[in-house]
């Protein structure tokens, strides 16, 4: 199994882009693959349609909620996506954990409003 | 809870941004820093306050004002982390809880008819940073600010007010936010301009409190608000209104800082209703 341990300040795992309105999460897989994990949008019952992008560029759309995100200290499963298990920093884990939650994060990208 | 009277001691509008905590661990003399240091003084050794109730402005569900019940809540990272001297380090901060208290916000708030929900959370920078800096270990209760109508975040703070006199405890509400908040408009160097329309909309905010009109403050133009962007839509002074009273706000510092970012603290006391 790979853990990606080391907190890379140039190379977040969390983004929050304000001009998109969309959160990005970048995981790796126990083969070394990366996923994208796209929170592009929260509902006003707070389910979230995300996009889940594999390591070959499919798309799965889903509508989901907070509690179809399972993580543990550096990994997270999502319901629905069987053939996904992706391990992140910690420090991102808990960012992408606290955005699930509906946390705003300061954006990494700044846009003209918030969220 | 104690049978004694519980009181709203004071409430705070307060700067959340996680440079305060750079500049206060470099020992600055920033006046937004020396200001959040006199305040975590004065709520511990002269109010002597029993806990906190800290409503993040990062924290901004939809559905529903969260309450977290925790026993211990720990920060978590969602500020932009980049290399120095350019970004911000990386901090953490760790509080006690106060489940009885929180609890007893969530059974009024849904006898009051409003969306109060539990949640488990923990504490952003939202929270964290400005408790952080003003240095106080009480046990704190971390609400979330949401994205709700002013008018429910109005009579969500009088639940809380009533929350606490039932309680028999010494709270302090902090409500952290900033005014105009155009990040994608900030400069880092120092510089002593600040963009027009948010040293227009901030001054109009500042009358405003300062005149115990907070509930006016969402009249203002919309179109300089939508110039401004001020956080959390500034729900968290509606909060505060709730709970204070309507009372007038002291204004203990305001800095229009990184051209385009509204630092400002206010002081509120909890008038009769």
């Amino acid at each position: 199994m790979i853990v990606t341990a080391s907190l890379d300040a140039l190379n977040p795992q969390f983004i929050y882009d304000a001009m998109r309105k969309v959160g990005t999460g970048r995981v790796t897989d126990p083969q070394g693959q990366s996923w994208l994990i796209e929170f592009v949008g929260r509902n006003d019952d707070d389910s979230m349609q995300i996009r889940v992008i594999n390591p070959k560029e499919e798309v799965r759309e889903l509508l989901v909620t907070e509690d179809d995100f399972l993580f543990s200290d550096n990994k997270v499963r999502i319901n629905g996506v069987d053939d996904f298990v992706g391990f992140m920093h910690p420090v991102y884990l808990k960012k992408m954990r606290g955005f699930t939650r509906g946390n705003i994060p300061t954006p990494d990208i700044a846009g003209p409003t918030l969220p | 809870m104690t049978q004694n009277k519980g009181e709203l001691l004071k409430s705070y509008f307060v700067p959340n941004g996680s440079y305060l905590m750079e500049l206060s661990e470099d020992g600055s003399d920033a006046e937004q820093v020396k200001v959040l240091k006199a305040i975590g003084k004065a709520i511990e050794q002269d109010l002597k306050a029993d806990a906190i109730i800290v409503a993040s402005p990062h924290w901004l569900p939809k559905s529903a004002f969260f309450v977290d019940c925790g026993s211990i809540h720990e920060s978590f990272h969602d500020y932009v982390l980049r290399p120095a001297p350019f970004g911000r380090r990386f901090f953490t901060h760790v509080l006690p809880g106060h489940p009885e208290l929180a609890h007893a916000l969530i059974d009024a708030g849904q006898q009051a008819g409003l969306p109060v929900k539990e949640k488990t959370y923990g504490m952003d920078h939202g929270a964290f940073c400005p408790l952080k800096v003003m240095g106080v270990r009480l046990p704190v209760v971390p609400i979330s600010m949401s994205q709700r109508t002013h008018d429910e975040c109005v009579r969500w703070g009088r639940v809380i007010r009533q929350v606490v006199e039932d309680s028999g405890l010494r709270v302090v509400l902090l409500a952290p936010g900033n005014l105009t908040h155009r990040l994608d408009l900030r400069i880092e160097e120092a510089r002593d301009d600040y963009f027009a329309d948010g040293k227009r909309f901030d001054q109009q905010v500042c009358d405003l409190v300062a005149a115990g009109r907070i509930r006016d403050v969402i009249k203002i133009d919309p179109a300089l608000w939508q110039a401004a962007a001020p956080e959390a839509n500034l729900c968290n002074l509606s909060l505060i209104a709730g709970a204070t009273g309507d009372a007038p706000g002291e204004i203990l510092q305001y800095q229009g800082a990184i051209y385009s970012v509204g630092d400002v603290t206010f002081a509120f006391d909890t008038v009769a209703v």
